[in-house]
């Protein structure tokens, strides 16, 4: 147990000295604790605000939803592929191989996982206000946090008992994906009566917490019932609940354990894979990244264009064939969906499009004009600078252009909100995407992509603040004047015209960008 | 055709290329030879006009950031970069689209056949080995008939019946009338046609031979080894 102490560790201090070593690291992790301690501080000014319990049912709600999530991610689509991702490759070619018991290598296996499982559910510990609004204190923050990750441990190691009892067996995979479905039905049904007695959704949600039916939803069901329990004050049946997962892990780790079970093969292929696709990423191959698995139909072929706008048409090919939906994907309608419901209740397009505008600046970054940066056809077709940047970023800007039609044309028409909102709306969201793109290429013209990520990324977003402001500051103002839904929508538009300014401006800046910065390469962190 | 005229490269404080000059002629191979980390890829990247540098360097006369610099060059990565969701003839027909070439069918069919490729035209990208991987990205980079082509660790992970395919396509380049230069830490790989070697070591090229003019008695094999062990 000693050898794997010291791995644990060793880890940890290398990790730490290189915080240490590395000055924009070590800003990195101070800004994010003093953000997180903002956030606890900002939460504590807020009064307790709760209006009445149906409000804990949206965060409820919320919890039980993630965790769905998560049990498709674990168990449907990971479990019946490729198995569970509890060890690296460093642990498969030097761990597995030594005179160490497995049991050991095991119980180190699920420390590390653990570790990864505390730090894909920690953004619940930045939500302190959002959660005072919904009347909950940050102990109420803490528990969700530890509620989560406790159900994606549980979670890695069903995906590691189902990868195991359905590896090359069609029928199996296929009674785990009905099983899966089969969990959610009882809920499910007794939803959709609830709703079809009560038309009030937020009501049969609150019905649906509240009855037996959530307990039908291993993990997720039983996490949603056990933190709302507590949030409620019922610390037995928190208890009970949060238990059922302890439960559930260690007996299925026990299992494990006691039936001498080899483990190696199945967590074998899902390292093997990770480590593959990091090692390509990191080598150059950045395309590597994020490819849908499994067989692509081929229906249509071909790459239409000519000259730097061939760069289009390819963009055009891949995502449609990638993605049935073209320019939406699951993920994109799952914002959608998200947003649409939150101006439904919130009865507010704007709260809506102020979030929307962070979300797109992941979106554009990883945006196949973003991508095409880091292998070399751009920088050697014979075409202009400009023309290639421009065509090969046309696809972000229309798929930009679709999805804020589709979030405020129908919560715009849903919440009755005027066509010029909505247009406004539409335009500030699609525009916002060109001065992101126009940034984007601004700071690799004038630094030439040869500085650190973490200064790469502080010069972009004190660029954009200093590029949005002068349209940001006199929208505010004209549009307070002005009120109503009339300076709502001159403000509007004025950002928008704006944002088409800027964006100009800042591509025409960057003239010639692909000839004067190098060739970005990607280095993923693991 | 390919001119590089006292190139300098730094990274940060590193300076990957100290001060290279090199001149690839047509219808030559070029060998850049040299251990990991001799400065190869980095001199590639800069000719290819994929890195800043300081210095000059020209393709057939021209600057190499111009387009016409870029109809004239062909260059295949170490690592073969190809789109996963387009089919190996989609890429063909990408490239031809973007360099607005004309009539480039009969050739793309050709270098299939010659890659021995003619059955994965509809594979995906991400369907193929790396060997496959690699034949495919070769084939990008001449379907344009570029006059000089820069080709990185061609031979890298593929099988002899791979390797056996890239020296043929290569010899055959070569004897179109092509400027080649090609990096390798593998002398083996490219004995039988080489015209020029250059030894790169430490940034710098530490020696450059040339076929017929080699000193009494010695190999490349044997150069090398007294420059990558620090001799010369």
């Amino acid at each position: 147990m000693s050898a794997l102490w010291y791995i644990i560790r060793k880890t940890f201090k290398n990790h730490l000295k290189e915080i240490i070593r590395k000055p924009v690291m070590l800003i990195f992790y101070s800004l994010i604790t003093l953000v997180l301690v903002f956030n606890i501080i900002a939460s504590t000014s807020l009064g307790q605000d709760i209006k009445s319990f149906l409000q804990l049912y949206w965060l409820t709600g919320g919890i039980f939803a993630y965790i769905t999530v998560f049990i498709f991610l674990f168990v449907v689509v990971t479990g019946t592929s490729k198995g569970s991702s509890i060890f690296g490759m460093s642990d498969v070619n030097l761990l597995f191989v030594s005179p160490i018991s497995p049991r050991k290598i095991l119980f180190y296996g699920v420390l590390r996982m653990m570790r990864d499982s505390f730090l894909a559910v920690v953004f619940v510990l930045f939500m302190a206000v959002p959660f005072k609004r919904f009347g909950v204190g940050y102990g109420g923050v803490l528990l969700t946090f530890f509620g989560l990750a406790l159900s994606i441990v549980v979670l890695s190691v069903v995906s590691l008992i189902v990868y195991s009892a359905t590896n090359g067996n069609k029928k199996r995979k296929l009674v785990v994906k009905l099983l899966f479905f089969a969990m959610f039905l009882p809920a499910a049904v007794y939803y959709a009566l609830r709703f079809f007695e009560t038309e009030d959704i937020i009501l049969s949600l609150g019905d649906l917490i509240l009855s037996p039916f959530i307990l039908s939803v291993p993990v997720a069901g039983w996490t949603a019932a056990g933190v709302s329990a507590f949030l409620f004050g019922d610390i037995v049946s928190g208890l009970m609940f949060l238990g059922l997962n302890i439960l559930l892990g260690g007996g299925l780790i026990l299992y494990v354990i006691r039936s001498n079970h080899d483990y190696y093969e199945d967590t074998l292929v899902s390292a093997e894979t990770t480590y593959e696709k990091l090692r390509a990423v990191s080598e150059g191959n950045i395309n590597s990244l994020g490819v849908r698995e499994g067989k692509v139909k081929i229906t249509k072929t071909g790459v239409s264009g000519f000259g730097a706008s061939a760069l289009f048409y390819k963009h055009i090919r891949e995502s449609f064939r990638e993605n049935r939906l073209g320019f939406l994907t699951v993920y994109s309608l799952i914002i959608a969906g998200g947003a649409i419901a939150v101006s439904y209740f919130s009865k507010d397009l704007i709260t809506v499009l102020s979030t929307l505008v962070w979300f797109q600046v992941f979106k554009v970054g990883m945006g196949r004009g973003q991508r095409e940066l880091f292998t070399h056809y751009v920088y050697m077709i014979p075409e202009s600078s400009f023309r290639k940047i421009l065509w090969s970023n046309m696809e972000i800007m229309l798929k930009a252009l679709v999805e804020s039609v589709l979030i405020f044309g129908v919560s715009g028409i849903i919440i009755g909100a005027g066509i010029g909102v909505m247009l406004g709306c539409i335009a500030v969201l699609t525009l916002f995407s060109l001065v992101l793109l126009g940034m984007s290429f601004f700071s690799m013209r004038f630094t030439g992509m040869n500085i650190g990520k973490g200064i790469l990324l502080m010069f972009y977003f004190m660029a954009l603040i200093v590029f949005m402001a002068p349209g940001v500051v006199p929208a505010f103002i004209i549009g307070f004047y002005i009120g109503g839904v009339t300076g709502l929508c001159i403000g509007l538009f004025i950002i928008a015209a704006w944002e088409l300014i800027a964006g100009l401006i800042l591509l025409a800046l960057s003239k010639g960008v692909l000839h004067r910065c190098d060739m970005p390469t990607m280095k993923p962190l693991k | 055709m390919i001119s590089v005229d006292c190139i300098s490269k730094k990274y940060n404080k590193l300076l990957a290329n100290d001060d290279v000059s090199l001149y690839v002629k047509s219808g030559e191979l070029t060998v850049l030879l040299g251990p990991n980390g001799a400065g190869k890829s980095t001199l590639i990247k800069c000719i290819c006009g994929l890195l800043r540098f300081k210095g000059t360097i020209t393709i057939g006369g021209f600057d190499n950031l111009t387009p016409d610099a870029k109809r004239l060059l062909g260059y295949a990565p170490e690592i073969p970069a190809l789109y996963p969701m387009l089919t190996v003839y989609e890429h063909l027909e990408f490239i031809a689209k973007a360099y607005r070439l004309k009539d480039w069918e009969t050739y793309a069919e050709e270098l299939l056949v010659r890659f021995d490729m003619s059955d994965k035209r509809a594979k995906l990208g991400k369907e193929l080995s790396k060997g496959m991987q690699q034949k495919a990205s070769i084939c990008c980079a001449v379907l344009p008939r570029p006059k000089a082509v820069i080709l990185d660790e061609p031979l890298v992970g593929l099988d002899p019946h791979g390797i056996r395919e890239i020296k043929t396509a290569i010899t055959g380049l070569k004897q179109d009338g092509c400027a080649l230069l090609i990096s390798t830490h593998n002398i083996e790989s490219v004995e039988e046609d080489w015209d020029t070697t250059c030894i790169m070591k430490s940034g710098k090229i530490a020696a450059v031979c040339r076929r017929g003019e080699m000193p009494e008695g010695k190999t490349l094999e044997d150069i090398y080894f007294s420059i990558a062990e620090g001799a010369v």
